[in-house]
């Protein structure tokens, strides 16, 4: 099913028509007028998408850790850490979007107050540690099971840093967080909601394709060097 | 060559709205994105757009005549 899906054409084109939308129409659609957010509100298309294709792809590094550890086919090894490697660099993105919004609205680069920001930086370690403990085995078995077993840890805290722990605590500036009003409340027109939900889409669908060829060309060595 | 028809559409789309037409009040103009900026802002993000779909599409291609 997964070969099937990575070589279709369709949600790769799909895709990419969403984030020329995303590129172009999210600097033209009219925004609602919000005080200190003004304009940078628009990095909403891009900043938030980020951090939901890491969630997508840890998601799926969850998923086939699992199937790893249930059948043991180095397949599923392979599938879970390259999702990792590329929900890794989207969650960098998201980090970096997130630093430049909060330059131009909170004055600083990094607010070390902020339990969001901090429990993003946490989550980022949790799945560094994960290519760590992937890198310090030489057996390719044994790689692979413990770095199945560190996934499903990793997935957990990755959701209460950053979904949880935020929204339980009154310290956090983001919208939607701390008791502060999400930006569904702001957006009355739906405006931004138009180039909110397809930039998710693509985002998510550009993430996966990079994801897809990086499995492939991993299982394409194995198979040469008949590693599995 | 997609890059190239990318940045032609993003011309064309420029021509067909001018700079003011981009700004839906003068509150948003005065701001950090108005007239020329935008549409600066527009073409380098397109731009980069096009070039990291244009590699992933051909290192798709070169991936999938190695699967066969």
């Amino acid at each position: 099913m997964f070969e099937k899906f990575a070589r279709q054409f369709w949600w790769k084109a799909l895709s990419v028509v969403l984030l020329f939308y995303t590129v172009i129409y999210g600097f033209l659609v009219k925004i609602p007028e919000l005080n200190i957010l003004e304009e940078s509100i628009r990095n909403l298309f891009f900043h938030v998408p980020m951090w939901f294709s890491m969630m997508t792809l840890m998601a799926i590094n969850l998923y086939f850790s699992i199937a790893y550890l249930s059948n043991g086919k180095p397949r599923n090894d392979v599938i879970a850490s390259k999702t990792a490697t590329v929900g890794f660099l989207m969650g960098v993105l998201g980090v970096i979007t997130g630093a430049v919004w909060a330059r131009v609205t909170w004055g600083a680069w990094w607010v070390f107050a902020e339990v969001k920001l901090n429990g993003a930086a946490a989550a980022l370690l949790v799945y560094a540690a994960y290519f760590i403990l992937r890198n310090s085995f030489t057996d390719e078995e044994m790689k692979a099971r413990f770095s199945a077993v560190y996934a499903i840890f990793a997935f957990v805290m990755f959701m209460v840093l950053i979904n949880v722990i935020p929204r339980m605590t009154d310290s956090s500036l983001h919208p939607g967080n701390g008791g502060n009003p999400g930006f569904n409340s702001y957006d009355l027109d739906s405006h931004l909601r138009m180039v909110f939900y397809p930039a998710v889409l693509g985002w998510i669908g550009l993430a996966l394709w990079i994801s897809t060829i990086m499995i492939r060309l991993e299982l394409i060595f194995r198979k040469k060097h008949q590693l599995d | 060559m997609k890059a190239l028809l990318s940045f032609l559409f993003i011309a064309v789309f420029t021509f067909l709205f001018p700079d003011n037409a981009f700004c839906s009040d003068e509150a948003v103009a005065e701001t950090l994105m108005q007239g020329n900026k935008l549409v600066s802002v527009i073409v380098v993000l397109s731009i980069i757009l096009a070039g990291i779909v244009v590699f992933l599409f051909i290192l798709d291609q070169r991936v999938k005549e190695m699967e066969k």
